[in-house]
């Protein structure tokens, strides 16, 4: 039994009694959500010792075996982002609680649902679910960014949805594709199908899956929508998409990569080294740019899923860039929601997200949380966003010095607008003393630990780095889903 | 090898050291959020005299914006209009880089 799925009914359940049961009393959608979102995060945690045992575990519902079947599998690349997209997802939650004063259960119950589609992305073992539970975050997130109603909102949302559903066709149609090219839609299938047959549709059907997720990941150049809806959405929403959004994403088209469309070579990995290092230049570029915190935070997170990009195609020259790529992504999700829900507490007191107009507030957790956030971002020693991007910087030494020394460039250009937000927000403006909530002073407080943690022990994220790298391999992973 | 780290002492180890830090924080937090600052803390001198801190701000903006004009990177505001057709465009323009260079190379 994989505990972990069992988030996804406990997920939507929550979302549909929320609307439901929250009518007579407000204050059942924070505490119903808080309870699913923790109830996934133990599910995901327990799920943990048996796939450190088996390496893969499969589930086939109804009984059905696969290729028939839909079949459910957690392996070590998944339960770890599984395990982190809950986390991430209980602390937003969390967050939300004092932060979200109005229209909880539609928020709540669309938080939810966003958070059921991405644990459905991260368990699902053929092209079709992960469609569908692309659609269920896709639809939930188009609804969370007009949250606030206001002109600003509806106009994010509504290009989200048209840019979101260009995102889904591209999908759609490559699978579609896929599916009468090698009649098969289970991943572990498709991956055998694509190995011994030849088909001329093959290269369009990759080039039209991976368009699609790279729409829904934001990578450059698909990337324009994140920054209209990051600005418009709350807080913790702003999170929730910079820092486990991002990582779903990312995670889809490497499992697309290597364990379907088998393209672990040179090509496919220059092609991904090159959009790397696009999208990390030009979201640092666009960041050093911005008067708005949360545009700022947004290209922030294009660019160093441009980093995870990077360090993913230098995987296939040096082993360190794999290494690099998995430890960046988890980093990379603990830094963005760190900063998203440090500048929340000053983008809600303030009113704007317009950093010379926003307010300085004076408490220490806030502020420190933000600098240690930027600091990370930036690659500084002693913080977690350093030990990921060391690896980074060796396995390009290892592959090419140039690609090193563009990284560096982006890390410096990422340190000067990282301090230019931290000066503006936190010493600039007037002064205010405010008191946070013990929750969201445990939130920044315990990822600022976290992010201590894997820079003082780098050891520790690269061991567990090392153990996601395990499934990259897919013959273990086709040898159990087909049995 | 890798699988050590998801021993349970390890886990139980690593959990404590994070836990015990966001305590030193929290509690930390707590303690300096009751301290007040101090009047003339602030005060910069130089050259033997005070120097008000409006005149001593760098203009940040001006002078990133200066760095993005010299290294041409301004081009980029066109991308990012608002207008969503420029967002559509890019999106195909992508997917027909991405489909020349599948179907040519591989």
């Amino acid at each position: 039994m994989i505990y972990s799925f069992l988030a996804i009914p406990v997920l939507l359940l929550s979302a549909f009694l929320i609307p439901l049961a929250g009518i007579k009393k407000e204050n059942f959608a924070p505490k119903c959500a808080l309870l699913a979102a923790f109830i996934t995060f133990v599910l995901s945690v327990a799920t943990l010792p048996a796939v450190v045992k088996s390496k893969v575990l499969v589930m086939q519902m109804s009984g059905w075996k696969a290729p028939l079947g839909i079949s459910i599998v957690a392996d070590s690349f998944s339960i770890i982002l599984i395990i982190l997209v809950s986390f991430i997802g209980f602390l937003v939650a969390l967050y939300s609680q004092k932060y979200i004063t109005e229209r909880k259960r539609e928020y709540y119950s669309l938080l939810c649902l966003a958070l059921a589609g991405m644990i459905g992305i991260l368990h699902t073992g053929d092209l079709f679910n992960m469609f569908v539970f692309l659609e269920i975050t896709s639809i939930a997130s188009y609804a969370l960014a007009s949250y606030y109603r206001n002109a600003k909102s509806f106009e994010a949302s509504i290009k989200y949805l048209i840019i979101g559903a260009l995102g889904t066709s591209f999908f759609l149609l490559g699978t579609a594709f896929l599916y009468g090219a090698f009649g098969t839609l289970n991943l572990a299938d498709l991956s055998m199908a694509i190995a011994n047959t030849q088909s001329s549709v093959f290269p369009i059907a990759t080039a039209l899956v991976l368009a699609g997720l790279a729409i829904k990941t934001a990578i450059v150049p698909f990337h324009a929508w994140k920054p209209d809806v990051i600005t418009s959405v709350p807080s913790p929403i702003g999170a929730l998409f910079g820092a486990a959004s991002t990582s779903v994403g990312l995670y889809a088209i490497f499992r697309i990569i290597l364990t379907v469309l088998n393209l672990e070579g040179q090509l496919i990995s220059t092609v991904i080294i090159l959009a790397g290092i696009i999208t990390m230049i030009v979201g640092a570029a666009m960041a050093l740019q911005q008067k708005d915190i949360l545009r700022l935070l947004a290209y922030s997170t294009i660019s160093q899923a441009g980093y995870v990009l990077l360090a993913f195609g230098m995987g296939y020259f040096s082993a360190k860039g794999y290494e690099g790529a998995v430890f960046h992504l988890i980093n990379l999700a603990i830094i963005d929601a760190l900063l998203f829900f440090s500048a929340g507490v000053s983008v809600k007191l303030s009113r704007t997200s317009i950093m010379d107009d926003m307010k300085t507030i004076s408490n220490p957790l806030v502020s420190y949380g933000f600098l240690v956030g930027a600091l990370s971002l930036a690659g500084i020693p002693l913080l977690n966003g350093f030990s990921s991007k060391w690896l980074i910087y060796i396995a390009g030494l290892e592959v090419s010095p140039i690609l090193t020394l563009i990284a560096i460039i982006v890390s410096a250009v990422t340190l000067a607008y990282s301090v230019k937000a931290f000066y503006l927000i936190f010493m600039k403006n007037e002064k205010v003393n405010i008191k946070i909530d013990n929750g969201t002073k445990f939130i920044l407080a315990g990822l600022m630990a976290i992010s201590i943690f894997f820079g003082i022990f780098p050891d520790t994220g690269i061991q567990i780095a090392d153990f996601m790298i395990d499934s990259f391999d897919n013959s273990l992973y086709v040898l159990k889903v087909l049995g | 090898m890798v699988e050590s780290i998801f021993m349970a002492q390890n886990i139980a180890g690593m959990l404590l050291i994070i836990a015990s830090i966001t305590i030193i924080i929290f509690v930390m937090g707590l303690e300096s959020e009751s301290r007040k600052d101090e009047k003339g803390k602030h005060k910069v001198y130089a050259c033997g005299e005070n120097i008000p801190l409006k005149k001593l701000t760098v203009p940040q903006m001006n002078f990133y914006a200066g760095i993005i004009k010299t290294l041409k990177l301004d081009a980029l505001r066109e991308m990012h209009s608002g207008k969503l057709t420029t967002y559509l465009f890019w999106s195909f323009g992508g997917l027909i880089i991405l489909l020349t260079i599948l179907k040519v190379f591989a």
